[in-house]
């Protein structure tokens, strides 16, 4: 009966997926996937995989997205088969619908490898339908406090979730996720070795670390990647970064990194990039991958949408750096990348209420965690600080990280045709405008016109 | 300067759940601006409050997770926290702190962590799965509450649900959350202060840290006046909060949202 009614769920579903290819403006949308899990309860648990299909999630804070990406090009450039749900679609919905994509009419998925992203919420639910042979944690931090609270919350999820048996893949130089290997014996761990850049906690008394996952200790950092990753021990028990980790080495002169005495060169050189490399690189290890394959699949991947964009508006070059709001890490990266340019430039936070969820709310409270002295002695001609409701407050920020009120620019709006009437005042033509996913739309609406106006 | 106030922020690493640190960030410079010379001394696990010479404690919120730790050690000076808070020493307390401070905090798990219990407070993990806008675990938002006659705007990231024993709330609600929806901002027990205004309340509302500023250097038999004109960057609050209002009053007519305006 069971499998009468999956088959039922999977003809609908597929009846749908053809439907949103033809109707204008639904494609790419996971209806297919959401309402066959309506019409059949766990309806994922009723897919069948070959006896020798690998199933991989793929779950954590941040780099998920880019980290499936790459796991999937390297499968890919390895010469097998994937399946995988690559448009970033990681919840129950999403990966129904990508499982009815790669399916047969009987509910059969033909593929070597099955890499999920999967939602950190959702995998304890995703573990119990589909059993994974590898699971990927790339981090857990602070991120959408509006509905996970605390990284402790996603712990207690990603604890019972990591009970199914699964190769743990985990973060070496980040604390909750190494935590998750503890007692276990199919674990192995990555990381990036770096260095301290000046910025570090005895040069600022305000700075401060995060708690260990194990003894509830202070973590101090010998020095940070990212926000609350790099080397790190505890002071109260004996959790550290991992030494016997897969750690890949940096090398900005060649455009690449070295590991374990080979060279890569990749495309995206910022550290959040380098966490997703070097998690590929244990997959790689753990999977048997040869060496050529790694470099052709690095060669090969591109990212689908990106953090970073560059747009021209009439000679300004606006590099716009997108972030995800309520989420540290992705703030502290846009900093990292903005303040590696060095040469005179303008910054534009454009940090705006919390839309995530209702209700909509003011939090900025994350730029806190952030360190903005990177900016200091930078080359920062101006701050412009814009949004409807927490410009003011974003401008608080910067001051008391230092910067001085006849520095910063607040104009109290998100219309970007505003943006770069003020911009025009300015000689300096580069720009950097963090801000965040939505915003991108409207700044390139706005560039349009503004281009259009002026001829170009 | 000869004004000086001392100010204990304790376990920072740990009670630093949404850029608590804004508040230390934020009360130098309010300091400044009120010509007091301030000292912030960073406490950790194992470090003792010198109470004698402490005019305020400092504790941002930290996961709920920490707090039985947080609780373990706070039990090595807990006597002497109490001497310092019956004596009328000033504490202001963030968030789920509350739950180390106060009696009890009951977890969904059914376990019950203990607090050092100096405030008269109880604390429910919260699991609310009717309320609109919350998740099982969370409820986040903006807060507004008067207090005095200040207004105060922040946000809040519940993941408790208080109740009131034998003190004051701190405040009352004007929107939002509040201690558990029933219009009660916080708890004041002498001058301990407990706020559910998470993250830099301090750099939001300069006015409120400046109060309780003045508030402790009369206790301390010194007079100092809530003139913030020379704050640089009190035309920023007062700019914000005004954009804040209008932002949250856009919001009343959404169902199952508390106002009392």
């Amino acid at each position: 009966m069971k499998r009468v009614q999956f088959l039922f769920a999977l003809l609908v579903g597929k009846i749908i997926m053809g439907l949103t290819k033809i109707i204008p403006g639904v494609s790419g949308t996971t209806w297919p996937g959401g309402i066959a899990n309506i019409l059949m309860k766990n309806f994922p648990k009723y897919f069948k995989f070959g006896d020798n299909t690998r199933i991989v999630m793929v779950t954590g804070t941040s780099g998920k997205t880019t980290t499936t990406g790459m796991l999937s090009q390297l499968i890919k450039s390895w010469g097998k088969s994937i399946c995988t749900n690559d448009i970033g679609a990681n919840m129950d919905r999403g990966i129904a619908t990508t499982l009815i994509r790669h399916s047969s009419m009987g509910g059969k998925v033909k593929a070597d490898y099955i890499i999920l992203e999967v939602d950190e919420r959702y995998l304890p639910i995703m573990t119990k339908l589909i059993a994974p042979d590898v699971i990927l944690v790339t981090n857990v931090l602070k991120d959408q406090s509006q509905r996970n609270g605390e990284p402790g919350v996603i712990m207690t999820k990603l604890k019972n979730a990591i009970e199914c048996g699964a190769h743990l893949i985990l973060n070496g130089d980040e604390p909750n996720s190494g935590s998750l290997g503890f007692g276990k014996e199919k674990v192995s761990y990555y990381r990036v070795k770096g260095e301290a850049d000046g910025y570090d906690i005895s040069s600022n008394p305000m700075a401060v670390s995060c708690s260990c996952p194990v003894c509830g200790g202070s973590i101090s950092f010998e020095y940070e990647n990212l926000f609350n990753i790099g080397k790190y021990s505890c002071s109260g028990c004996d959790m550290s970064s991992k030494e016997d980790a897969t750690t890949i080495s940096i090398d900005y002169e060649n455009n690449g990194f070295d590991w374990d005495g080979t060279s890569f060169n990749v495309k995206y050189i910022s550290k959040d990039f380098m966490y997703c490399y070097s998690s590929m690189m244990e997959f790689a290890r753990h999977e048997g991958v040869p060496a050529e394959v790694i470099q052709k699949s690095i060669d090969e991947f591109k990212i689908q949408s990106g953090r970073v964009e560059q747009m021209k508006a009439g000679a300004k070059t606006i590099n716009y750096l997108r972030i995800k709001q309520e989420t540290p890490v992705t703030l502290q990266s846009a900093i990292d990348v903005a303040t590696a340019d060095k040469s005179e430039k303008i910054v534009v936070l454009d940090l705006s209420e919390i839309v995530d969820f209702n209700p909509r709310y003011t939090g900025m409270y994350y730029a806190y965690d952030c360190n903005f002295r990177k900016f200091m002695d930078n080359n920062v001609v101006k701050y412009i600080c814009m949004s409807k409701t927490v410009c003011y407050d974003v401008a608080t920020r910067l001051y008391l990280e230092g910067i001085a009120p006849g520095d910063i620019t607040v104009i109290p709006t998100d219309n970007y045709d505003l943006l770069l009437e003020e911009l025009e005042k300015y000689d300096c033509n580069t720009v950097y405008l963090l801000t965040w996913m939505h915003s991108y739309y409207s700044c390139l609406s706005s560039i349009e016109k503004y281009q259009k106006k002026a001829g170009e | 300067m000869s004004k000086i106030i001392n100010i204990a922020w304790v376990y920072p690493d740990i009670l630093n759940l949404h850029g608590d640190r804004g508040n230390m960030m934020a009360i130098a410079k309010i300091a400044e601006a009120l010509g007091l010379e301030c000292n912030i001394n960073k406490l950790s696990y194992g470090e003792d409050i010198d109470f004698e010479n402490t005019d305020l404690i400092f504790m941002g919120a930290g996961q709920i997770r920490d707090m039985q730790h947080v609780v373990r050690d706070m039990r090595r000076y807990a006597d002497g926290f109490k001497s310092y808070v019956e004596a009328g020493g000033y504490v202001l307390a963030i968030g789920s702190t509350g739950c180390a401070l106060g009696k009890t905090l009951s977890l969904e798990s059914g376990e019950t962590i203990e607090g050092i219990g100096i405030l008269d407070i109880t604390a429910r993990e919260l699991n609310r799965t009717k309320m609109p806008y919350v998740t099982k675990e969370v409820y986040g938002d903006d807060i507004w509450w008067s207090y005095k006659d200040m207004d105060i705007i922040g946000c809040q990231i519940q993941r408790v649900d208080y109740t009131l024993g034998n003190v004051e709330p701190l405040g009352k609600v004007v929107y939002g959350y509040g201690n558990n929806l029933q219009g009660e901002e916080g708890a004041r027990y002498k001058n301990l202060l407990l706020t559910n205004t998470v993250g830099p309340l301090l750099a939001s509302n300069p006015w409120f840290g400046a109060d309780v500023m003045a508030e402790l250097m009369v206790a301390k038999g010194e007079k100092l006046s809530v003139d913030l004109d020379k704050l640089e960057y009190l035309g920023y609050a007062k700019e914000s909060i005004e954009l804040k209002k209008k932002f949250i009053k856009d919001k009343f007519k959404l169902p199952g949202i508390i106002h009392n305006l």
